[in-house]
Parts: structure tokens; sequence; C-alpha cells
């Protein structure tokens, strides 16, 4: 089991990695670099909404229409990220994706920050955008929070008579399936307590479920445990 | 020319002459009758005299009610008393989507406490989005569970394993059980030990997409005691404890359900073996590259595959399907890509079926990035020409890609296309015409699905789908058409369309009452998200007698919200749902539910 760990790591990291594909924005460096600590904060926020969703979506097949695509909250940043304040959760997190800039030539690190008690990495962060966020921090929270705001693109709205059309709806099937593999890559990723609202909901859904037996992809989590006592 | 509106089928009441005291024989008709098993073909020998009715009735076996609301159980029971075999179909197919809530109805009850004593011949129940209690299957086994041959709850709810139980111990000619995507309450696997105790016949056993958790040992002892076994369809049990099973079950030709649930630990299933005859595969869950070439003994004799649950890439796709050349169904994620597509239409000529479901559409990264477009599907149209079946999810589309698969596939009977909303270009809409060129060269179309986005499809695109889908039954359209008078021209066609659902479009309540009037042979409409009024007042236009009117009102925040010409928006809330039913209103309306009817 042990032995695998290594292979495992792997293919998280190819995750990690697939996830910094996503397209490249030109922005100034200081927008850019507010834009990932916002990015930050909104994919936190998201997962866990995400989660609580998923709890909410075995309690009944029925998702009501404001809350219909459950993954709306990762592609709707409609409201703005509430920066300051920080989630009850007192765990750490694991960020997966957020290296836009990381295509551009420059030499890239690794970027840790620890946060209101959360630690976030970033694979391949530019060294020039450092300086950014070095100045970003000195600058203060408030600072942060004003200037993300404005760099959160908003919604493109249907041309046509601004018709509000509905989200495509998914097929039950493939929805629980996805949310599944969410969970799976989720408690595959390194930097992560098992004692996480993943897990938790992860029980909740199963005593919901009315399961009783824990699914194999559970155990999964306490390899990560061991993980991270190495 | 095709997709024009065909003759009726209708038969003439001469057809009845002679059949009187010196005329055919009874015995004859009966025997002639038995030969007609087109539900339609029935229908049309049913309404030539009384004589030919009532021998149809004697003689039909099998009857599917599309709606649970459109007739009295009693009432069909008492028409077809030899039936041999009842479907009925419950809530709307948007249930699937997780867009209707679990207190919508269709409850199996009424139906199921009429399938008592009467119904001498009824071996087969086939239940399809209803609701069904533990007393209802209950209130079943007693009536006919000595005779029961085919028990299918198909995407049901509300019942638990103790019903199982109660069929498995006294059942005992059950051929079939059904149980696929249903929500079941797991009280524990003793079902399917007393189902492998008591049951020796059992042909097909399916519980695929369930969270029925099961024990390996029971399916052992299944197979051992049911050698007929040729289908299993199951749970997420992992694959490693079905090596028993597999060894065991030496007919089975059709197998879904498992996973991979160690990825990477490949060593563990090195010693998974399929039987000899196993040329139907699905689930699979979590099957990613390394686990992959356990498939690879098994491809060149595989009809039907099913890698929607998977963890391929394109390159695995594209890898595992050169080498499945027989393959007569095929159903993927979008992961699959144009690439994917390509080696589809260059290596299964014989395709029959191809579904390509949307994979995550968020940013986190879990998926790699395939998307399929008017390449891939023009690739499929040209190399696999005997496609009957096309349901896409596409990320782009354009009108050549239509026409190609109006050209090549000759025998579509049902086409689905949703264009996914996430990629802000596409490259050629609207879509007018190649929708019209589908049309009329895929004759023998049945069913039609086209969602796209505002702007996919012009008002004057929606009149060609009136014009040209004369033999179309089943259509959904979202987000198509720029106004109401692209729905009137529309409704002005489809001579035999049965059945429509609309989700996300423009029109007008008043336009949509107007244009269910139009269509003669329209018994049901779903719609979700058009402009709705409070009260659906608009919807009574359409009122007459045995028409159902079932509205669920749109939401309060937008009700005031008007668009610039004056009209209400588009609410995503606002419900219509009506039909034909003999039985009148429905007793079991849900309170946020509101029936509308003429004062």
């Amino acid at each position: 089991m042990m032995g695998r760990g290594g292979e495992e790591e792997q293919g998280a990291v190819a995750a990690v990695a697939q996830a910094g594909r996503a397209p490249a924005r030109d922005k100034s460096g200081f927008a850019a670099t507010c834009s990932l600590l916002s990015q930050y904060i909104r994919d936190n926020k998201a997962g866990l909404q995400g989660l609580g969703g998923l709890a909410m979506a075995t309690a009944g097949a029925f998702r009501p229409p404001t809350t219909m695509n459950l993954l709306s909250a990762l592609d709707a940043p409609a409201e703005p990220p509430a920066a300051a304040e920080p989630k009850d959760k007192d765990h750490d997190q694991r960020v997966d994706g957020n290296p836009r800039e990381a295509a551009a030539g420059d030499e890239t690190q690794q970027l840790t920050i620890f946060y209101a008690g959360k630690v976030v990495v970033f694979d391949k962060f530019p060294s020039t955008k450092v300086k950014d966020l070095l100045q970003v921090a000195n600058a203060g929270g408030d600072g942060v929070d004003r200037a993300s705001a404005p760099a959160a693109p908003s919604l493109p709205t249907p041309s046509q008579n601004s018709l509000p059309d509905l989200p495509i709806a998914r097929r039950n099937s493939l929805h629980r399936f996805l949310a599944k593999r969410k969970d799976r890559i989720t408690a595959k990723a390194p930097y992560q307590v098992i004692n996480n609202s993943s897990a938790g909901a992860e029980a909740s859904k199963h005593a919901a479920a009315g399961a009783g037996v824990e699914k194999p992809w559970l155990g999964l989590g306490q390899q990560v445990t061991v993980k991270q006592e190495i | 020319m095709g997709g024009e509106v065909p003759e009726p089928r209708k038969l003439s009441r001469a057809l009845s002459l002679g059949c009187g005291c010196g005329g055919v024989p009874e015995e004859a008709l009966h025997l002639v009758f038995g030969y007609l098993d087109d539900p339609r073909d029935r229908e049309a020998a049913s309404l030539v005299c009384r004589r030919w009715h009532r021998i149809d009735a004697l003689s039909r076996k099998h009857v599917t009610v599309g709606f649970c609301y459109a007739v009295e159980p009693a009432r069909l029971l008492a028409r077809f008393p030899r039936l041999e075999s009842l479907a009925l179909k419950g809530k709307p197919r948007a249930s699937m989507y997780g867009l209707i809530p679990d207190d919508w109805g269709a409850y199996a009850a009424p139906w199921l406490a009429q399938l008592a004593a009467p119904l001498e011949c009824l071996k087969a129940v086939h239940l399809r989005r209803m609701t069904v209690t533990d007393e209802d299957v209950g209130v079943l086994v007693r009536a006919r569970g000595h005779m029961l041959q085919v028990l299918k709850l198909d995407k049901c709810s509300g019942f638990s394993t103790d019903a199982l139980r109660l069929v498995a111990r006294s059942c005992r000619s059950l051929r079939t059980l059904f149980l696929e995507e249903c929500a079941v309450t797991d009280k524990g696997s003793e079902w399917l030990h007393e189902l492998a105790v008591n049951n020796s016949v059992l042909v097909t056993l399916n519980f695929y997409m369930t969270d029925l958790n099961v024990e390996p040992a029971d399916l052992e002892l299944l197979a051992n005691n049911c050698k007929s076994l040729i289908s299993l369809k199951m749970s997420d049990l992992d694959l490693s404890d079905l090596i028993g099973f597999f060894q065991t079950s030496k007919s089975l030709q059709e197998f879904a359900g498992g996973a991979f649930s160690e990825v990477g630990e490949y060593t563990k299933y090195e010693k998974v073996k399929f039987p000899p005859r196993l040329c139907l595969l699905g689930g699979l869950t979590f099957m990613g590259k390394n686990e992959m070439p356990f498939i690879f003994p098994y491809s060149a004799i595989l009809k039907k595959l099913d890698l929607q649950y998977t963890f391929l890439t394109t390159e695995d796709h594209c890898q595992l399907i050169s080498k499945c050349p027989n393959l007569l169904v095929l159903e993927v994620r979008n992961v699959i890509g144009d690439r994917g597509l390509e080696v589809i239409a260059a290596t299964c000529k014989k395709l029959r079926r191809l579904r390509i479901e949307r994979g995550a559409d968020d940013d986190s990264g879990q998926e790699e990035q395939g998307e399929v477009s008017q390449l891939g599907l023009t690739a499929i149209a040209v190399g696999c020409r005997q496609l009957e079946y096309i349901a896409a999810y596409v990320s782009d589309i354009t009108n050549g890609a239509l026409e190609s698969i109006g050209t090549f596939c000759k025998n579509l009977y049902d086409f689905r296309l949703v264009l996914l909303d996430k990629q802000k270009e596409i490259t050629d809409l609207p879509l007018d015409n190649g929708v019209r060129a589908l049309l009329r060269n895929c004759t023998k179309l049945r069913r039609f699905a086209l969602y796209l986005r505002p702007g996919g499809l012009s008002d004057v695109g929606l009149g060609y789908i009136g014009l040209y889908s004369g033999n179309i039954q089943y259509m959904l359209l979202g987000n198509v058409g720029e106004s109401d008078n692209g729905l009137i021209q529309f409704a002005m066609g489809c001579a035999n369309l049965r059945k429509l659902e609309l989700r996300s479009c423009c029109f007008s309540e008043r336009a949509l009452a107007v244009a269910v009037l139009q269509m003669p042979s329209l018994r049901y409409i779903w719609v979700q998200g058009y402009r709705a009024s409070q009260t659906g007042q608009d919807l009574l236009l359409m009122a007459r007698p045995y028409w159902n009117i079932e509205f669920v009102p749109p939401s309060p925040e937008i009700a005031n919200r008007m668009m610039a010409d004056g009209q209400p928006c588009v609410d995503t809330h606002a419900q219509v749902l009506a039909y034909y039913s003999l039985a009148g209103r429905r007793p079991d309306c849900p309170q946020w539910l509101v029936t509308l009817h003429p004062a």
C-alpha cells in the first residue's frame, strides 16, 4: 500500500498541473496577483458550497432550479469574494489550480502561503509575481478586497433579449459520478487533513443514503493522513 | 420526399363488412390479430368496428401507458383482461435531470392495487419514474407473485430492500429483476441472498446505478443456482471481489457496474477474468489507463461498451476503441474528444448507437479537456453509416456537420444534440439550414432533441422543424427560436408529434397555448422556462375536454420584472405540464402545483 503512495501522489500532481491550464488572460501583474488571491478564496468557498450541495443532492433527487447546476458555484463568481472572512472550518486547504500565468516564460517556484489558519500551495508561481504579491500583502487586507472585486470577471449575459436562460441540466447518474470523482480526487490531493469537510460530507452523505457500509474510496483518505505525517 | 407528413394510419370501416355471419370467422380474425404487434396498428384496427375492437381487446398482450395519469387503471385493465405485460411511465423525463421534486406524484399504488384478481395472464410489470412503496410491492406480489416473470422498477423511488426480500422469497418464476437507478433504502443485502437461494431461473438482474451494497458470496451463489443468468448490472462493488462470480457464471453475456476502487493497484485486478461469452460491458467505475488493458482480451468481441464512468483520457479512449471493431453501442463522455470520434469512425463500422455525455464543466482541471465538435460529428457521420441513435453534447457545431449526418446516416431513428454553453463563440449559427437538411434526409427519424443557445436557431429554423418533422413523435427543444411567431410556425407542422418538451425558450404563455391547439397528435407537453404569467391565465386558451393543465407559478422574485417590450421575463421556475387524460384531474397534486381548468 505504502509502496504505491508515490504513484498516487504523482497522479495527484498531474491533476494539479492540468488544473493550471486555465485560459490565460491579459491583465496587469497587479490585477493578476489580486485575482489569484481572490480565486483562491473563491475556490475555497466554492469547494465548501459544492460539498454542501452534495449532501443536499443525496437527500432527494430534486435540486431546486436556483441551485440546479451545483457546479455553477465554481463557474459564476457573481458574488464578490468575502476575502477577509475566514471560513469556520479549521483545516488546511489545498488549492488545486490557479497559475493562470504559469505559461509565461519566467522562472517559477512553488509558493506556499499560510493565511487564516489555511495553507495554500501554488505550483509554478512566477518569480516576477512574488514582488507584486508582497506589495499587495504590505498594503493590507482591505486593499486586497477592494482591488480584487473589480478583477472578478462578470458573467456574460446572453445577447438575445437578455433572457436568463436555464443552466443545462445534467443526468442524475452522471451528476452522481462526477461528484464521486470530485471527492475521490480531493481525497487524493496532498496537503490535506483527513478530518476535513470533504470527508465529513462524504460520511454524512452515506448516512443520508442509508448506505451504512463505507464506500471503498473513503479509504483513500486514510492514506492521505499517512502522507501528512511523513 | 422525406420528413414530410405521412399518410395517417387509418383503416376503413369497409374492412368489417363481410365479417358478419357468413364472413371471416372469429377464429381467423383472432389469428390475424396475433400478428399485429405495433401498438399503432392495433389502435387503427381497434377503431374499425365493435367486433374488431373486442377482438383486439381480448388479444392485446402488451400495453405501454406513456403517462400514468392519462387513464384510470380500472378502465384500462377492464378493456384488456388478458394482458400479459404492462408498462407505465410516471414523472416527466426532467426528473432524470433533478428538475422535478420528489413529491411530484406518479404513485404506483392505484395501479398495483388493480393488478390483482381479474388479470389472470399478467406476468410482466414495468414501472418507470414512479413512486413505489414497500406496501405497493407487497400488494403486487400477493396478487401476481406466483406468475410474475418480469419486474422492472426503473428509476423509481420510495421502497426499501424489504420489498426486494419479499420479491426474492415469493416470485420464484422471476426471469428479470430490474432496479436501475432506483433510490432504494438499503436495509442489508439479505434480499440478494434470498434471491440466490430461492430462484433458479433468473436471466437478468439489474441494480446498476443504485447504492445497494451486496455480498460477493451471494453473487457467486446466484451464479451457481441460476445457470441461465445472462445479464448482471450492479452497483459499485470492487471488481476484485467479483473474481469468483465471473468464474462461476459461464453464460454471462452482459456485465455493467463494479469499480476499480483502488486505481494504480492493477496487480489487484490481474485475476479478474470475464466469462467467455461476455460481449456487453459497462460501468467499470474509475477505470484508468492502468486498468484498461484488462479489457483488451475481450475487445474484439465487444458489442456494447459504456465508458461514461471511467477515468480514461482522450488518448486512452483512442487506444481502447481502436481494438473494438464490432461495437454496436458505445457510450462515453465528451472527454473522448474529436480525436476519439475519428477513431470510432475508422473502427466501428457497425455502430448503431452512440451517446456522448457531458463531462465536468468546472475549471478545477480534474478532467482532460476533451471537446466534441463538428469535426468529430462529421467524421462519425461519414464513418458510421449504420447509426440509428446519436446523442451528443457538443462544444461547437456547424450546419455542415448536421448536413453530413443527414447525407450519410439514413437509418437514424433518434437524434439528440445539446450545444454546451461554455464556449463563447460558435462557428456557425444559426443552424437553420443544417437542421432542415438533417430532418429532410433522415426519414426514419422518430425522436429528435435540439438544445442550443439563444441565437442557435431562428424562427425560420423552427418553422423548418415543423415542416420536415412529419414522422417525429417525440421532441425536446431548448433555447430555440426568436419569437412567438417561430413557435406558431413550428406548430403548424408536427402532424404526428405526440410528446413535446420545451425548455428555456422565449415564448409567451399565450403562444404556447395557441401552439398546442395547432398540433393534432399532441397528447403531452412539458415546458420549463418561458414568459409565464403569475396565474397561468393565458394557458386556459388551450383548455378543452380531457385536457389537463398543471402549472407551477413563476418565482415571486421575478414576478414583476418585465422585458423592454412589456412581456414578462423568462422565468426558470415556471413549469407547465398538459396532457390528455380520460381520468380527469389527478387527486394527488402536491401543493406547489396548480391545476388550471375553465371556471
